[in-house]
């Protein structure tokens, strides 16, 4: 009964959604207070009826009914209870159940942000986020419905993909659709304040960073979380591949971080409306791409197992929201004149728009990367990879420009910067870049590219830590302790500082991703039981393996003791698991990780004597990356943290004074 | 029972959406606006701030030149000019529109009690 019951809630919440979006727009338009409420709160309404079907969902996986379809998809008697959490999001429509629900608590949380500061604007975001809702609950309702019965109710179920069985998999895939979607909150914002005719003052514009910094976080950490997961269980030894899927999330992070940096010079100087319109439009086309390349996208990857038939409807809706707001944008453009215009190249202002170009680059050349096959497959028939060689050279020099440009933009003053206020800002991070390059090159550090990229991150890192450094110092000359002046300097400014932060972590991941692409060694070895091997410092041995046997799969688990010269690191067990049902094998690699680099074993082939294939990779620095999530969320938080505002009466109390 | 459950999870809603129509809820929706120029005034207001403070920071810092300071804060300092003088034609337009409107109930209200009075003295 509970799953009839979930199949209506989402029939009430997509005919709710469609009110929803009609009221919200008649509201605005005609402006009737009665149609903006009634449509607020039937928002309010809409995640409770998702959640009725949500639950209905999983207790059909609980109580194993497998007379639902998705249920016997997606999970067998086999599968241990706590991957019901995964198996919900495991096929095509538990995951739009799951992104439809998630979308409806942010949208309720968004309206609930927005309605008093924007009261204009709020019913055309409302409607808007309506509308994108509507889309998604009419997929599920009509074409995608997760509890749908089976004619005849199988004894067990198929199970869940042995891929997803995973840790990383209970978090990396809600987060990366949540971030996907999320990017639909500053869009709705944004174009919301301009169809209310809005968007000219830059009313939107706090509330717009806001949301563009919580969906620039959830990205990061869902690329984060996919990159450790690929490390860990894809058994290659790396963390990006270039992948399509993995582009797909990658472009909005890149439009996103373009946005969140451009939206700072709108709420400074009334500067870059119309950029920045473009750019969310970009950011939300982008996220839309990415699930349409996730669902049935035409590109081969490791992610197929969320494909379906479906992906024309994303590239429908994809096609459509883009033209409407495309065209909203095109007749609203007088409304979008920029208060003040740039009164230096040399400012904080233009580096932001530098900056934005090089973001959107990459994102635009990645995109063509993504979709070349299919427009050669279908112009020419003919069958084009593009792989890592290609973004390596294209995608890698803006990146690394990117980097320059983080490390010296934040020393460019807003408005102007003459030549000696920038001497005086950059002589200690670019002579510690400088130094840097000698010193590792020194210790044997030749490759240009590394050297260079290197050097940048220390001038970065060291333009972060000198500014630290000296506005502390300058809050210890009022007598404040060291730790006081540290803190309240930081405390005092902290979209500055917590951006800082953030931007270390991206150092401490370039830095990762820098060493681990060109110092990373890598042997494929043949062994037997009782042999031993020596990869740079590290002897293994390999001991013996093992087979275990368990209903779905059976297991070969390696037995390695490891030492780093007179130093014993324990044992290592990689693990290859052939999964029947599915005819697939997962790996889980073993890996001792520190700071300063990982020793890695991955299985690669097991013979019924003993003897077995791995890969061994030394991968320096991997640590760095990892590290970086935790810091680049605590930035970010940090950031957006409110601040006490200044009071305007202030001012005509000093007047009458 | 499945009848009645589905009755109810789609009357529920239908109410919730409803009542704001029936009781004709929201009268103060639309009231205040955030494109008003008083609005406008504190957002470039505050924007003034965080630019005064920032150019304090480079400055204490050793990223700004005093020069440069001066420059910066002049600037910002004729702007802060320009909005204390909108906010005080702002806050004159809103006691002149009061004053007017004050007159005006006055003047109903004395209106209201002469035909008061006359209408007793008819009685």
């Amino acid at each position: 009964m509970l799953v009839d019951l979930g199949y209506i809630a989402i029939g009430v919440a997509f005919a709710l959604s469609i009110y929803i979006s009609i009221s919200a727009f008649v509201g605005g338009i005609k402006k009737i207070p009665e149609l903006i409420v009634s449509a607020r709160w039937g928002m309010y309404s809409l995640p409770f009826l998702l959640l009725l079907a949500i639950s209905a969902l999983v207790t059909a996986f609980v109580n194993n009914d497998f007379s639902v379809r998705y249920v016997a998809e997606n999970s067998n008697l086999a599968m241990p209870q706590q991957y019901t959490w995964v198996a919900l999001y495991a096929g095509n429509a538990g995951s739009l159940l799951f992104i439809a629900i998630v979308f409806s608590v942010l949208a309720v949380l968004a309206t609930l942000t927005i309605r008093k500061s924007l009261p204009h604007t709020t019913p055309y975001a409302l409607g808007l986020m309506a509308l994108v809702l509507t889309f998604f609950l009419g997929i599920i309702f009509f074409m995608a419905n997760p509890l749908e019965r089976l004619p005849i109710t199988p004894v067990d179920g198929q199970g869940i993909n042995p891929l997803l069985v995973h840790f990383g998999m209970f978090i990396h895939p809600p987060v990366q659709m949540t971030g996907l979607v999320s990017v639909t909150i500053p869009f709705s914002i944004a174009i919301g304040a301009m169809l209310a005719k809005r968007g000219g003052r830059d009313e939107w514009v706090d509330l717009g960073r806001v949301w563009g910094m919580i969906s620039w976080l959830i990205l990061t950490m869902g690329l984060l979380l996919g990159s450790w997961w690929a490390y860990t269980i894809l058994g290659w030894g790396g963390y990006w591949a270039w992948d399509p899927v993995e582009n797909s999330a990658l472009m909005p992070w890149l439009a996103m971080t373009a946005f969140i940096h451009s939206i700072m010079v709108q709420k400074r100087r009334g500067m870059f409306r119309m950029w920045n319109m473009v750019i969310i439009i970009f950011a939300f086309t982008m996220s839309l791409m990415g699930m349409f390349i996730n669902r049935g996208g035409p590109v081969p990857s490791v992610h197929s197992f969320a494909q379906s038939t479906m992906g024309w409807l994303f590239l429908m809706f994809m096609a459509v929201s883009l033209f409407g707001s495309l065209l909203a944008f095109l007749l609203n453009t007088e409304n979008l004149v920029s208060r003040e215009r740039l009164e230096s190249i040399l400012s904080r202002e233009s580096m932001f728009l530098f900056q934005n170009v090089l973001f959107l680059l990459a994102a635009l050349i990645t995109l063509w990367g993504s979709i070349f096959p299919v427009l050669a497959k279908v112009i020419n028939n003919t069958t084009v990879t593009v792989g890592e060689p290609f973004y390596n050279v294209v995608v890698g020099p803006i990146l690394l420009v990117i980097l320059v440009v983080m490390g010296v933009g934040p020393f460019f003053p807003w408005r102007r910067a003459t030549r000696n206020n920038l001497y005086r800002a950059l002589r200690v991070p670019v002579v510690v870049g400088i130094f840097t390059a000698i010193i590792i090159t020194s210790i044997g550090i030749r490759q240009p590219v590394a050297v260079l990229a290197f050097s940048v991150c220390a001038l970065a890192a060291s333009g972060i830590f000198t500014e630290w450094f000296r506005g502390t110092r300058s809050r210890m000359r009022k007598k404040e302790p060291f730790w006081v002046a540290f803190i309240s300097l930081i405390a005092g400014n902290r979209p500055r500082y917590g951006g800082y932060i953030v931007h270390l972590g991206i150092l401490m991941l370039a830095i990762g991703a820098i060493a681990s692409s060109f110092y990373s060694t890598q042997r494929d070895i043949m062994m037997e039981p009782g042999e031993t091997y020596e990869v740079g410092d590290y002897n293994l041995a390999y001991i013996d393996s093992e087979q275990k046997t368990y209903s779905d799969r059976d297991e070969f688990i390696g037995r390695f003791r490891v030492t780093k010269g007179n130093k014993d690191l324990g044992f290592m067990y990689p693990k290859q698991s052939f999964y029947r049902e599915f005819r697939i094998s997962a790996t889980h690699a073993a890996i001792k990780s520190t700071p300063i680099e990982d020793f890695y074993i991955i299985p690669s082939e097991f013979s019924d004597n003993g003897k077995a294939v791995f890969r061994i990779l030394l991968n320096p620095l991997v640590w760095w990356m990892w590290v970086s999530g935790p810091i680049m969320a605590i930035g970010a938080m940090f950031a957006l943290w409110p601040q006490r505002r200044v009071s305007t009466k202030l001012v005509t109390i000093d007047k009458k004074t | 029972m499945l009848v009645i459950l589905a009755v109810i999870i789609t009357i529920v809603p239908a109410l919730i959406v409803l009542y704001p129509l029936i009781k004709r809820l929201g009268l103060t929706e639309l009231m205040k606006d955030e494109s008003s120029i008083t609005a406008e005034l504190n957002r470039r207001w505050d924007s003034i701030v965080a630019g005064l403070k920032t150019a304090e920071l480079e400055m204490s810092i050793g990223n700004l030149s005093k020069d440069d300071y001066i420059w910066i804060k002049e600037t910002y300092a004729q702007e802060t000019a320009q909005i204390i003088q909108a906010m005080e034609l702002q806050d004159e337009e809103e006691q002149e529109l009061m004053a007017s409107l004050e007159k005006e109930i006055r003047k109903a209200k004395q209106l209201g009690s002469i035909q008061q009075v006359d209408g007793g003295d008819k009685i």
